[in-house]
């Protein structure tokens, strides 16, 4: 019967944007440990393999004395299994994009947990520089580990 | 909260000028057309749908997070013809699901459906189905 049919709206769809100075809830975080260009031998040595082969390039790109080597700055999202990276929330430079590249399970978890070591790549905002982080997993609140 | 308000459009189809020779069609040949087009269609497995407190969300994820900085709110339209889309279908076949569920007394379902397609084929929200 019509009269319990619904009204028909045209379809829209709009991005949210995410606020870059706001910390995206995850059971854990990540601290850059690439410091001044040391890649803990996942590097150029290694071919780059846990960043997908892909090197970085630009200007400073072996600098992560800043924003990335602090946890809070680097946002991933974790729906499940499945995990992306969301933005680095950099003090220079704004929001940057990168991307999740992988992760080493340390503890044989079968997903992402304290110790294991995630890899993750950002880019400048006209991808003229792009750098490789790398770091190994904390919780986010000791007290809840589960929580995610 | 991890979200702004809303920012810009997305996929707005009713103001989009691109569909101007659409309108020369009518509503009627639109779905006989339609009706003979085998082609299926479904959506990026990277976009999550979620409905959460009553609003439906695409989350990115993988690859379609690197282009899309935030959530994509949807309305209810929107989010039938995504569900739809979620099985490859073709669009006459989600035009026809629409049409048992939607009130259309100004013909605009099968326009909007067809136009969904288009504009999400272009950035990635669907695919074609081989």
């Amino acid at each position: 019967m019509d009269t319990l049919k619904k009204a028909w709206v045209t379809p829209k769809a709009f991005v949210e944007e995410f606020t870059p100075n706001e910390y995206i809830s995850t059971c854990w975080t990540v601290a850059c440990a690439v410091g001044e260009g040391d890649y803990g031998g996942y590097g150029a040595q290694d071919n780059w393999k846990q960043w997908n082969h892909q090197e970085p390039w630009g200007n400073n790109h072996d600098n992560h004395t800043g924003s990335c080597s602090q946890a809070i700055n680097n946002q991933f999202v974790v729906d499940g299994e499945k995990v992306s990276f969301y933005a680095e929330n950099n003090d220079q430079q704004g929001s940057l994009n990168g991307g999740y590249c992988s992760y080493i399970d340390i503890d044989g978890s079968g997903t992402i947990s304290k110790d294991d070591i995630i890899f993750w790549y950002t880019l400048s905002g006209n991808k003229d520089r792009r750098w490789n982080h790398y770091g190994t997993v904390e919780l986010a609140d000791k007290s809840h580990p589960n929580r995610s | 909260m991890i979200m702004d308000k809303l920012q810009k459009p997305m996929v707005n189809i009713e103001s989009d000028s691109n569909f101007q020779e659409l309108n020369q069609v009518s509503n009627q040949e639109l779905i006989r057309k339609l009706s003979k087009n085998k082609k299926r269609y479904s959506t990026n497995s990277d976009l999550l749908l979620r409905e959460v407190a009553g609003e439906y969300l695409l989350i990115p994820t993988g690859s379609s997070a690197d282009s899309i900085n935030g959530m994509i709110s949807l309305n209810e339209s929107f989010y039938f013809i995504w569900k739809q889309f979620e099985e490859p279908h073709t669009i006459y076949e989600v035009i026809q699901s629409a049409m048992e569920e939607y009130d259309d007394p100004d013909g605009k379902i099968a326009k909007d459906i067809y136009r969904f397609v288009l504009e999400s084929l272009k950035i990635g929200f669907v695919k074609e189905v081989k």
